[in-house]
């Protein structure tokens, strides 16, 4: 075999079902390879779209996304998706095509030093240069992927190599890579995590996209908080890891997170947080928060480079999240450890009931068509389904987050470490491909929408069950926000007023849609969205002024929390 | 405060180009770096000078281990490590001064490697701040051009850092 059927075959054998990718000059050997041995393929209309479309897969499944790019502007135009899988880590293995090894280094037609250039974006990337290291290479870096933390990882061939002969291998290769297990220390260090959880009367479980990711994770925290009682908050990569109508979860902390939760994490005197990483978009300023009230921070990563990184915690557990909790569920004390947490407790009770009933104004739909209620509308219009939420980035990624309920884990797609605009529209492609019996719920912003628009295409050719939900403000929402909060209102660019007639570009790549402008319009139209298994375009247009809120402004903590109404 | 970190690494291309673009995109201070094969070619060792309180460290070492080409981080204990470096210090000597010169590099246990009518070149190993000293004195005869390796660290007495020592 060549080296591309050779690389075929191998993904074959791993059961990759579908790959993404665009094809190109490097990589026309492969593509070659791709179509006479029927590999399933996924060709979207731009390799940001396909870099993107593969996290969806990867975010849906936690099996690697594969996506390949051709050499030069193909392989940079993969750069933001591989960025964004590596503040989301997510699994991805690139294969890009190079130019030769003859004319390496010699400013070749379409050459891009991708290697060097994805160096600090990749968990390790790999530049082949000999035949009998291709299949190793790919062995190696397809482990990598899924192995501890997931990530991207990107695999560089030079195109003379997809034509020569592949030796036949003899076992494993030999790995470049020295693999280091996490080091599993929970069990030992339960003992204290509970004599913590005892001396502490304001005790708040955060967790994080790791009890997402983590195998089994889900439903360990379930029992864990279930037999503990402890309340229990999430980051927004957490959204849907435990059941979001538990009265136990507070909701989600953060810069936009709900008055029940950031009370919580701000006035906990304990935080044990699993599988989140105190992104600054958590805790705005760490030396205030650990300079203010005197709490225990318990710290549990499966990456240990993560745990001390932004704050310095007084326990620390390397370890898997599903184990932390399987641990802790098996040395439980018998006696009532929780005896001082019942005043906490109600207080975050009262604190959820107050905002709750600011919620349910909120949810009530009228023909201002606020974002809230809009998207409260069609949340409940999939109540019961597991529909898979999936948003851009910026106000409608955050309203969606805060007003959406998603009804199991590893439901909500978005880019959160990254904050990629454009990802909506391909993370909905990948998911869908994923899971093709759940329905897939994308809300995208009028500019979010326009940064991979010609990703409508493949939801045309697929006809997947994609429900595109354009939340059209006319303006850059968030940045929007800002100005007017924080610079005078000085709307620097930030005023999109010369959108298309998005339903007429849908007609034109043959897609179903209609425009709600009032509330009964709304209504009708998610109703025809809901019936029908095809894809569809609901462009609604929003009230231009609303906020997102509650906001906690860069920098600050959750004690300088902006809420209208609490 | 400056931390000496040795790291074994793969022999591979590109290797010391890895470890330097983690300092630099993590914002760690690098004072000076030298690498080199150890008694196993498949295997380099990295000796870095890095200024860092006390937490960046633990940081930097924790990041250095996440590289997958990493086989092993020391950061050396303060006082049970001894570093060097050497130096080449190309000066301005002729017949007149060429005396005061060889007494200076002599009480620094130098060696003057190359001499010509108007120059000397003096080869000198030490820990810096030895070759600082000996640059200060040598100064006022006239530095043409200085050459420095980078301090490599080694530990003292039967502390071994190997793939296989603890």
């Amino acid at each position: 075999m060549n080296g591309a059927q050779s690389i075929i075959q191998f993904l074959k054998d791993k059961g990759v079902n579908p790959a993404f990718g665009y094809p190109g000059g490097s990589v026309i050997v492969l593509y070659d390879a791709i179509y006479q041995m029927n590999f399933p393929h996924i060709l979207t209309r731009h390799e940001q779209g396909a870099v993107h479309a593969a996290e969806g897969y990867a975010k849906i499944t936690g099996k690697p996304g594969v996506v390949f790019a051709t050499s030069g502007p193909g392989a940079t135009n993969l750069v933001t998706g591989i960025a964004d899988a590596y503040l989301d880590s997510v699994p991805i293995l690139a294969i890009t095509g190079a130019v030769s090894r003859n004319a390496i280094g010699k400013d070749a037609f379409q050459e891009a030093d991708i290697t060097g250039i994805t160096q600090p974006i990749t968990k390790y990337n790999y530049l082949v240069m000999s035949p009998e290291d291709l299949i190793p290479t790919l062995e190696e870096a397809w482990n990598l992927t899924t192995e501890g933390r997931p990530g991207p990882v990107l695999v560089n061939i030079p195109k003379d190599l997809f034509l020569t002969e592949i030796p036949e291998r003899n076992g494993k290769g030999e790995g470049v890579i020295i693999h280091r297990p996490p080091r599993k220390v929970a069990a030992n260090r339960v003992p204290r995590v509970y004599e913590a959880l005892r001396s502490a009367s304001k005790p708040l479980l955060l967790v994080g996209g790791g009890v997402v990711l983590s195998e089994g994770g889900s439903e360990a925290l379930r029992e864990f908080a279930e037999i503990t009682g402890i309340p229990v908050a999430g980051t927004m990569m957490a959204k849907g890891v435990i059941d979001e109508r538990n009265p136990q979860y507070l909701g989600m902390v953060g810069m936009h997170g709900i008055p029940q939760a950031n009370t919580a994490i701000g006035r906990c005197d304990l935080l044990l947080a699993v599988g989140c990483r105190f992104s600054d978009r958590i805790i705005g300023n760490p030396e205030k928060y650990t300079q203010g009230i005197k709490r225990t921070i318990i710290h549990v990563d499966i990456d240990p480079a993560e745990i001390g990184k932004n704050i310095r915690p007084d326990i620390e557990i390397e370890d898997d999240a599903c184990n932390f909790f399987r641990c802790m569920i098996e040395q439980l004390p018998t006696d009532d450890f929780g005896a001082l947490w019942a005043d906490w407790k109600s207080e975050l009770i009262q604190k959820a009931e107050r905002y709750a009933k600011i919620c349910k104004k909120l949810h009530d739909l009228d023909d201002r068509l606020l974002p809230e209620a809009v998207i409260h509308a069609v949340s409940e219009a999939y109540r019961g389904e597991n529909p898979i939420l999936v948003t851009d980035v910026g106000q409608q990624q955050i309203f969606a987050a805060q007003h959406f309920v998603v009804e199991s884990n590893r439901s909500f797609l978005t880019s959160g470490g990254l904050g990629t605009m454009g990802t909506g529209l391909p993370y909905a492609i990948g998911a869908a491909i994923a899971a093709p019996d759940r329905p897939v719920v994308l809300f995208v912003g009028d500019g979010g929408l326009q940064m991979t628009i010609q990703e409508l295409g493949p939801l045309k050719s697929l006809g997947l069950n994609v429900k595109v939900v354009i939340c059209d403000n006319q303006q850059l929402g968030m940045v929007r926000q800002w100005q007017e909060l924080f610079y005078g209102k000085r709307y620097s660019q930030t005023i999109l007023d010369n959108n298309p007639n998005f339903i007429q570009i849908a007609d034109a790549y043959g897609l179903k849609g209609g425009r709600a402008t009032c509330a009964g319009e709304l209504m009708a139209e998610i109703e025809k969205m809901r019936e029908t298994k095809e894809p569809y375009v609901l462009h609604v247009m929003l009230d231009v002024k609303e906020l997102v809120y509650p906001m906690i402004p860069a920098g600050k903590n959750p004690e300088d929390m902006m809420m209208p109404g609490m | 405060m400056r931390h000496n970190i040795s790291i074994l690494v793969e022999n591979h291309s590109g290797v010391l180009a890895r470890v330097a673009s983690l300092f630099a995109r993590r914002g760690f201070n690098i004072e000076s770096l030298a690498v080199g094969t150890t008694a196993n070619a498949a295997i380099s060792r990295i000796s870095v000078s890095v200024v860092a309180d006390d937490e960046e460290i633990i940081q930097i070492v924790k990041q250095l281990h996440k590289l997958p080409i990493v086989l092993k981080v020391k950061r050396l204990e303060r006082d049970a490590h001894f570093t060097r470096e050497l130096a080449f210090i190309k000066v301005t000597c002729d017949d007149q001064t060429r005396t005061p010169v060889l007494q200076i590099v002599d009480i620094f246990r130098g060696h003057i490697v190359d001499v010509s009518p108007n120059t000397a070149t003096i080869e000198i190993s030490g820990d810096s701040d030895k070759i600082e000293a000996l640059m200060e004195l040598i100064a006022p005869f006239g530095i043409l051009e200085v050459v420095r390796t980078g301090q490599i660290s080694i530990e003292r007495g039967d502390r071994v850092l190997s793939l296989d020592s603890e």
